[in-house]
């Protein structure tokens, strides 16, 4: 019996366009578009040689040659002034140095290569004060300073941040997994307004059949699961294979966190069709809501969200099933131990609980006197 | 004008469908307008990073070089935790870590260095920046220490002041506010995803339902002539979309700018371009599509996709060669491409404005383009000859 009610059920729902085309091409589709337009994201806040213009009535002075020389952040070339303007408007510059009777800057508008080009200037000018200062008090320490000047110290050690790349944009991929599988309520949701005989004609056909009303269930809830888990593992293959994204080195625990995922998905959906008495329209609605606004507050759309709520709401941290699996996915990509993995994975286990129950009260002994 | 008024019906019926994405859009543009500065700063103003600094040395000399620092950074509140380091860290809440040991200031005043250990992202522009800060204030002192015996309230207040020097910054553009322009920009290239979204659900709406077989059947026993018919469903269709672009114009009046500029008309301009475009997109999805499910999964894929490829939602330039490439194939990608231009106008000049106009024109091709497609298919599929 349960092969043969598994066998339909999963003729059912891969044969349901509709449900098919969101669960698992959207996501798809989603993580191609989501890729061409972030791969570069990464490259952005790497540092860059500045191309600057140095305008000097003497180009071979000494005062130029030490600036040009003075810094490996800057790439300086000689222009005339009429030249450099003219860069600076086209934006091939970011600025040019003027070299007057003062050194002046200038600049088109404000911004971080301009901040770390004014710095430098202001660091040399000042460098060239605190020795002509030191000069005047000390003359007879000049060698001294000398010495000091061409031997500058690095104050700094760098200390490993994390034990993988702080890749920000891997928090979308996390977040559309823990959408994806989320998406699985889709399936759950048909799932339980298919055994609910005031719901459906396939469903009351179903309730004649002599045969426990929690077994159908439990044998339709399967055949979603399999097929939810299906599509979590071609999406998972597709990011790690096709789109080549690092998800970090534990597959293994990646994968059976996405197959939990994927069985709270389904729950949530059968949850939804059961708990609530309103029209199925409604009840995809808030599937839709409840997948979709969980993923924007874990990260889908904006990198900087997840934190955010994390920071200041941090309860729907724990309400928001969504949030906890990509912060799954993030715990095993950032952290040595797996503490937080685990909080988030117990919580999970206790929300799929949650929803079974719900969902079992619901749908025992139900019986219609008129449908 | 019957046919008119039920398509007007028909797109009032599905206001809601269409309400989730002008909620969506207006949503996230208060989201960004209440971050726009209308306020023209005319001086040139350091940019700031978010960093922490975790002191076991709390001395005159180190407070010294807070204050340095703050003119460089914004300093951010860290608990001392592993994982809080590392969460602040990669959604960079903070991008600099620093921790100053015990005995790092008598340390430097016996010319003996202690190291100071940074948890930053590695190569990037913020960490050299700070980097930069860190390193002038640290050997302006060393160059004291080796000369003059100071002690460390001396040594930061001789180091403070010499680094109080400051070449002078000529800002060329002021006459513009960067602020709402970056923000136009954005809502421009916002409202190119919004439009475009609704356009095709609304007019994808229309369409399949009047070339239902049954309502085509009954249409073609009234006496009003098939032309009439085909023209008043077009008039409707762009009745719509220009109250559609209507709407987001007076959406951007009430979220505060109401500024009357050139930059301004020429917004408007490419805005009123692309939705004539977007409108010969819609056509031929109209006349494709099969199911009214399918209607919300195409403008989903086509909106979303031609927006990320373009550039609506990432900015060009942080995108790669070839997207920009294949993205060049849409008008969504000429759309932004003249938002952006208009966005940096700092004056109006002529050859500042062909870049603009090429792409309201590349746009212009697109549109009668694909509205002769929706044409060609609609006669042979649809019939319109039999109606």
């Amino acid at each position: 019996m349960y092969g043969h009610i598994l066998k339909y059920r999963l003729m059912c729902l891969t044969k349901d366009k509709d449900n098919m085309f969101w669960i698992l091409i959207f996501p798809i589709v989603l993580s191609t578009l989501l890729y061409a337009a972030l791969s570069n994201i990464g490259n952005q806040e790497l540092f860059h040689q500045i191309p600057l213009a140095l305008v000097a009535e003497e180009e071979e002075s000494e005062e130029v040659t030490r600036l040009m020389n003075a810094t490996d952040l800057v790439e300086f070339q000689m222009m005339d002034q009429t030249e450099a303007q003219a860069s600076l408007e086209n934006e091939e510059l970011i600025g040019y140095v003027l070299m007057d009777e003062e050194m002046k800057f200038v600049v088109q508008t404000k911004g971080m290569e301009q901040s770390i080009v004014r710095l430098f200037l202001n660091h040399y000018r000042q460098t060239v004060g605190t020795v002509e200062n030191i000069m005047r008090n000390h003359p007879e320490q000049m060698g001294s300073v000398v010495n000091r000047l061409e031997t500058r110290q690095v104050f700094t050690t760098p200390v490993s941040a994390a034990r993988a790349k702080l890749d920000p944009m891997l928090i979308f991929f996390f977040a559309l997994i823990a959408m994806t599988c989320m998406y699985g309520a889709y399936l759950g949701l048909r799932e339980a307004v298919d055994i609910q005989a005031n719901l459906s004609d396939l469903a009351a056909r179903i309730n004649i059949a002599p045969i426990h009303k929690m077994k159908t269930f439990f044998y339709s809830i399967s055949a979603a699961v399999i097929i939810q888990v299906l599509i979590i593992s071609v999406l998972l293959a597709y990011l790690q294979f096709v789109l080549k994204i690092n998800l970090g080195d534990r597959s293994v625990l990646i994968y059976l966190t996405s197959v939990l995922g994927s069985v709270l998905g389904v729950m949530a959906g059968a949850f939804i069709g059961t708990v609530l008495k309103t029209s199925e329209n409604m009840k995809n609605a808030i599937v839709t809501i409840f997948s979709l606004g969980g993923a924007y507050l874990a990260g889908l759309m904006n990198f900087s969200t997840k934190y955010t709520v994390a920071e200041n709401v941090p309860i729907l941290t724990v309400l928001n099933p969504v949030n906890l699996l990509a912060d799954a996915y993030y715990a095993l990509y950032m952290f040595d131990s797996l503490e937080r993995y685990w909080m988030n994975i117990m919580y999970m286990i206790g929300f799929i609980i949650l929803f079974f129950l719900g969902t079992y009260m619901n749908v025992r002994r139900r019986k219609y006197a008129s449908i | 004008m019957p046919v008119f008024k039920v398509c007007m019906r028909i797109i009032k019926h599905n206001l809601p469908a269409l309400g989730i994405y002008l909620a969506i859009f207006l949503g996230i543009s208060v989201l960004y307008a209440t971050n726009m500065n209308q306020e023209v700063d005319p001086n040139f103003s350091q940019s700031k990073i978010p960093m922490a600094i975790m002191s076991q040395d709390d001395t005159p000399f180190t407070e010294g070089l807070k204050e340095h620092l703050s003119g460089v950074a914004r300093f951010v509140d860290l608990e001392d935790d592993k994982e809080a380091i590392q969460d602040a860290l990669y959604f960079r809440e903070v991008v600099y870590i620093l921790r100053i040991p015990q005995g790092f200031t008598d340390d430097f005043l016996n010319d003996d260095y202690q190291m100071l250990e940074k948890t930053v992202i590695e190569d990037a522009s913020n960490t050299y920046y700070i980097d930069l800060a860190l390193d002038q204030y640290l050997n302006t002192a060393r160059l004291y220490v080796g000369i003059e015996s100071m002690d460390a309230t001396q040594l930061a207040d001789t180091v403070l002041g010499d680094l109080e020097e400051e070449i002078e910054v000529v800002v060329t553009t002021t006459a513009s506010n960067q602020s709402v322009m970056a923000f136009m920009v954005q809502y421009f290239n916002y409202l190119g995803y919004g439009l475009f979204s609704i356009l095709i659900l609304g007019v994808s709406f229309t369409m399949f339902l009047l070339h239902d077989v049954d309502v085509k059947n009954r249409n073609a026993s009234s006496p009003i002539p098939k032309g009439r018919i085909v023209r008043e469903h077009i008039f409707a269709n762009v009745t719509f979309a220009f109250a559609a672009l209507t709407f987001f114009l007076i959406a951007l009046f009430v979220l505060g700018v109401r500024e009357f500029t050139i930059p301004m008309l020429l917004f408007v301009l490419n805005a009123i371009v692309f939705t004539l475009c977007a409108l010969g997109i819609s056509f031929v999805i109209g006349t494709l599509v099969k199911s009214k499910a399918a209607i919300h999964a195409v403008a989903n894929v086509v909106a979303l996709g031609l927006s990320f490829l373009s550039g609506v939602f990432v900015p060009q330039f942080l995108l790669s060669d070839t997207v920009l490439k294949v993205a060049s194939f849409s008008p969504v990608y000429w759309y932004v491409r003249a938002n952006e231009y208009i966005g940096q106008m700092t004056e109006v000049s002529p050859d500042r404005l062909v870049i603009p106009l090429q792409g309201m024109g590349i746009q212009l091709i697109f549109a009668i383009m694909f509205l002769s497609i929706a044409l060609v298919i609609g006669k042979r599929k649809w019939g319109l000859k039999n109606i």
